[in-house]
């Protein structure tokens, strides 16, 4: 009977139960799509920063991260590499040898990263080969040929075959120069690494600075990555004490935070359209449960008690609130689903926030049943909430109070 | 007439108490979170833009031609003094910064990194922008003997820096040829600005110019003018003074920092507009009701002669009062709000990291400007102008004596 009663309450009142379902049906849309787009953008830029270069996860010495100098280097790459070559949850992994020098061109010198790397084992971690702009990517048999980020080769005004030296430290701190010749630039969109970056092969730079069987970290690329905690944890039980496996959320922490704040911001924001969003849900009910008090005063004569009338209220709005965020959802999901697959363009994007590692002009969303699911029960639950208030009040008046109410 | 009529409107809004409160509370507390998040945001922003123009590139800056592009020491501006002559005929510029920069590789005895050494006048750089008030360790001084150098705090942190830290930098000079030196550390600095915190040194002018083989020489000159109203005055003067130099005011050297801002006027917008529409809503819902069950009352008021003027004036002042009264505590608590996060700052230290890759500091400081409460008020008076409209509507069609006939309710 109290379902009847409250499906006939909704029926009565169509034009107030079409705006609150309408209400919510937006408010469920809007809030899936908005954090579908926030978490859309910051996936992208994590995924980049991961993917282009950083890696999954890293395995370097203990104290590396705080002090990342010759004093904490892997001694013994080739012990490590036989850990990750008989780990099976690894799909792939190379050693790096990342150092810092000053590479000069005819004109201009410019402080850099170089980095020793394996040059075939490196085009299945990161994107360093698939990046390529101009001339050719590295193979494993090059000696003093160089692979460098194409903003760094307009900072030394240099360009394929042109000659660079390069003046820094070997690992027993004495000077170490060399001279590369350019083979090939590389355009990742990520603007420091491509403004800051040189690669060149790890044997040959070993013989330069001295670093044989030596690596700064190695990258490692997981069979699967989704749970990075778990594996990066089963394979730390797998290394010598004094080894650590850290990672991506780790290794770009500063990032990820960043990412955090935009998202608290974003939150924050779309907050205060809830808050509206509540408080009109309570006053169209608030306004449909008062123009029916006689009704309710009546219903109580008749022998309903407080605790009906509250089911039956309670009723009304958990069958508008299910309908609404059910559709908002559905139509919000498919929403998400359609531009993660087919990202948003905004020409200029990637240009302006290149500072903040945006590499492309397509922002994708990002489809998650589980986001999707507690966003769409914060809207349920925000409706339910609206209920309260305006249910007790009626409930204050007695069945004759209600019955003369006017 | 209008009296009677404000009258009425005042003591039927507080015949419904409970749904009146109800309304002011909606249009309240959005008003004020959404007065909080605009103070916030522009705070935000207005402190980037400050300390970018504080510490680097004032108003205006001066570069010859081709150095943005090339960075290169042979597109320096030379010789300063004459540049500096001419400047000082310009009355609205207060001060301004000669700066000496040049790109290469900073390393302890540990770790090397790439990096800025820039070449300033401790003494001009705290006229220009109070760059003193940056240091967060040692001193505002490069020593003695003018030998030591002041470093950016991430720069620092990455080489593991401190005051007294000795360390070297290699460049290439104006003849092309690789030069080092060597300094210790008198000071580090905390900008907000990362090109600065992360990549810069500091060193005096006399010891750069000697490191660089170059006299009276920079790559930069920047000026702070008196009115931001005469920056464009002022560079339009400088291109006709100057025509050989690139002149750039600090929108045009960091169009990201003028983009983000018109982004948050369009966001700051489009959220007044959403949250008062979806608030236009809830007093319609109110005033509806409101309406609709005194529609007797209004037919026997008609009736009996009452002018349709004066009823509407009724309905009008009602919602207005509503909506002024929202209003007011909105305001009141948007202001409470703004005014302790303008003071007080929001502190978000345990976010620093994340804030520092936006170039924020960790405690943010809101900005209270006059127009937001003023953009708010239209945003309150137009959002109870539309909820009134069809409430309006259907007392302008009853039929008065139908309605108390009971045949039309």
């Amino acid at each position: 009977m109290r379902f009847t009663l409250a499906l006939k309450n909704i029926l009565k009142s169509k034009g107030r139960s079409l705006t609150t379902l309408l209400l919510s049906l937006f408010t469920t849309t809007l809030f899936i799509v908005y954090v579908a787009f926030m978490d859309g953008s910051h996936h992208q830029i994590i995924k980049s920063s991961v993917e282009i270069y950083t890696g999954y996860a890293h395995v370097n010495l203990k104290g590396y991260r705080d002090e990342s100098d010759y004093g904490n280097l892997i001694e013994d790459a080739s012990s490590i590499d036989e850990i990750l070559r008989n780990d099976t949850s690894i799909k792939t992994y190379a050693p790096r040898f990342e150092t810092y020098a000053l590479l000069s061109g005819d004109e201009k010198s410019v402080g850099s990263m170089i980095v020793g790397i394996i040059p075939s084992k490196e085009e299945k971690l990161s994107k360093l080969a698939s990046s390529l702009s101009k001339g050719e990517y590295l193979n494993d048999n090059d000696t003093n040929a160089i692979y460098i980020g194409i903003k760094l080769a307009e900072r030394l005004k240099i360009t394929i075959g042109s000659q660079i030296a390069m003046v820094g430290s070997s690992i027993d701190y004495s000077i170490a120069a060399d001279i590369f010749t350019v083979k090939g630039i590389f355009k990742t969109g990520l603007f420091d690494f491509d403004a800051q970056s040189a690669f060149v092969n790890k044997s040959y730079l070993d013989s330069v600075i001295l670093s044989d069987n030596k690596a700064t970290y190695f990258t490692v690329d997981f069979q699967n990555n989704d749970h990075i905690n778990k594996v990066t944890s089963a394979l730390q039980a797998k290394l010598p004490s004094q080894y650590e496996a850290v990672g991506w959320d780790s290794l770009l922490s500063s990032l990820v935070q960043a990412m955090l704040v935009d998202s608290i911001f974003g939150y924050i924001s779309i907050s205060i359209f809830f808050l509206v969003i509540f408080f009109v849900v309570m006053i169209f009910s608030y306004v449909n449960i008062y123009t029916r008090t006689r009704e309710i005063g009546l219903l109580r004569a008749l022998g309903l008690t407080s605790k009906d009338i509250f089911i039956i209220l309670f009723i009304e709005i958990l069958l508008l609130a299910t309908v609404a965020v059910s559709i908002g959802a559905i139509i919000g999901g498919v929403i998400a689903h359609h531009y993660e697959l087919q990202p948003i363009v905004i020409d200029g994007i990637a240009e302006m926030y290149k500072d903040y590692g945006l590499v492309s002009d397509e922002v994708p969303m990002h489809f998650d049943l589980f986001t999707i699911t507690w966003n769409a029960l914060t809207i349920f639950i925000l409706n339910l909430l609206a209920i309260v208030y305006p249910a007790l009040k009626i409930n204050k008046l007695t069945a004759t109070e209600a019955m003369r109410y006017v | 007439m209008y009296k009677i009529a404000k009258h009425l409107a005042w003591l039927s809004l507080w015949r419904r108490k409970s749904r009146s409160i109800m309304v002011i509370l909606m249009i309240a507390l959005s008003l004020s979170g959404l007065l909080a998040i605009q103070g916030l945001y522009d705070g935000m922003i207005t402190h980037m833009i400050n300390t970018t123009i504080r510490s680097d590139s004032g108003e205006i800056s001066l570069y010859t031609k081709e150095y943005r592009l090339h960075k290169s020491l042979a597109y320096k501006l030379s010789p300063v003094s004459k540049i500096e002559e001419k400047l000082s005929k310009i009355k609205e510029i207060i001060s301004h910064s000669v700066r000496l920069q040049q790109e290469g590789l900073i390393a302890t005895a540990h770790k090397s990194l790439g990096a800025n050494i820039k070449g300033i006048s401790l003494e001009k750089e705290r006229d220009f922008g109070n760059f003193d008030t940056f240091i967060t360790q040692g001193d505002y001084s490069f020593g003695k003997h003018k030998k030591e150098a002041l470093i950016g705090a991430t720069l620092a942190k990455k080489l593991h820096l401190d005051i007294g830290s000795r360390v070297v930098f290699t460049a290439q000079d104006a003849d092309a040829e690789i030069n080092a030196i060597s300094f210790r550390i008198s000071g580090i600095f905390k900008t907000g600005n990362p090109a600065l915190d992360e990549y810069t040194v500091f060193v005096s002018m006399e010891k750069i110019s000697t490191f660089l083989n170059l006299k009276e020489s920079a790559t930069q000159i920047a000026l702070r003018i008196q009115n931001t109203e005469q920056i464009k005055q002022v560079q339009k003067k400088l291109q006709t003074m100057l025509p050989e130099l690139e002149i750039l005011r600090w929108d045009e050297l960091y169009p990201l920092l003028i983009q983000m801002q018109e982004m948050m006027q369009i966001f700051n917008l489009a959220s007044y507009m959403i949250v008062f529409i979806v608030a236009a809503l809830g007093i319609f819902g109110v005033m509806l009701v409101s309406v609709l069950e005194r529609l007797r009352e209004f037919s026997i008021m008609l009736a009996i002669g009452t002018p349709y003027k004066m009823v509407r004036n009724q309905i009008l002042l009602e919602a207005t009062f509503l909506g002024l009264i929202g209003f007011m505590v909105g305001a009141l608590l948007g202001w409470i709000i703004l005014l302790y996060m303008s003071t007080w700052g929001v502190d978000l230290r345990s976010f620093e990291a994340g804030l520092e890759t936006f170039g924020l500091n960790a405690i943010l400081i809101a900005d209270i400007q006059y127009y937001y409460f003023v953009q708010a008020f239209f945003a309150v008076f137009f959002a109870t102008l539309l909820s009134v409209i069809w409430p309006l509507r259907i007392l302008k069609k009853i039929k008065a004596i139908q309605v108390i006939q009971g045949k039309m309710l």
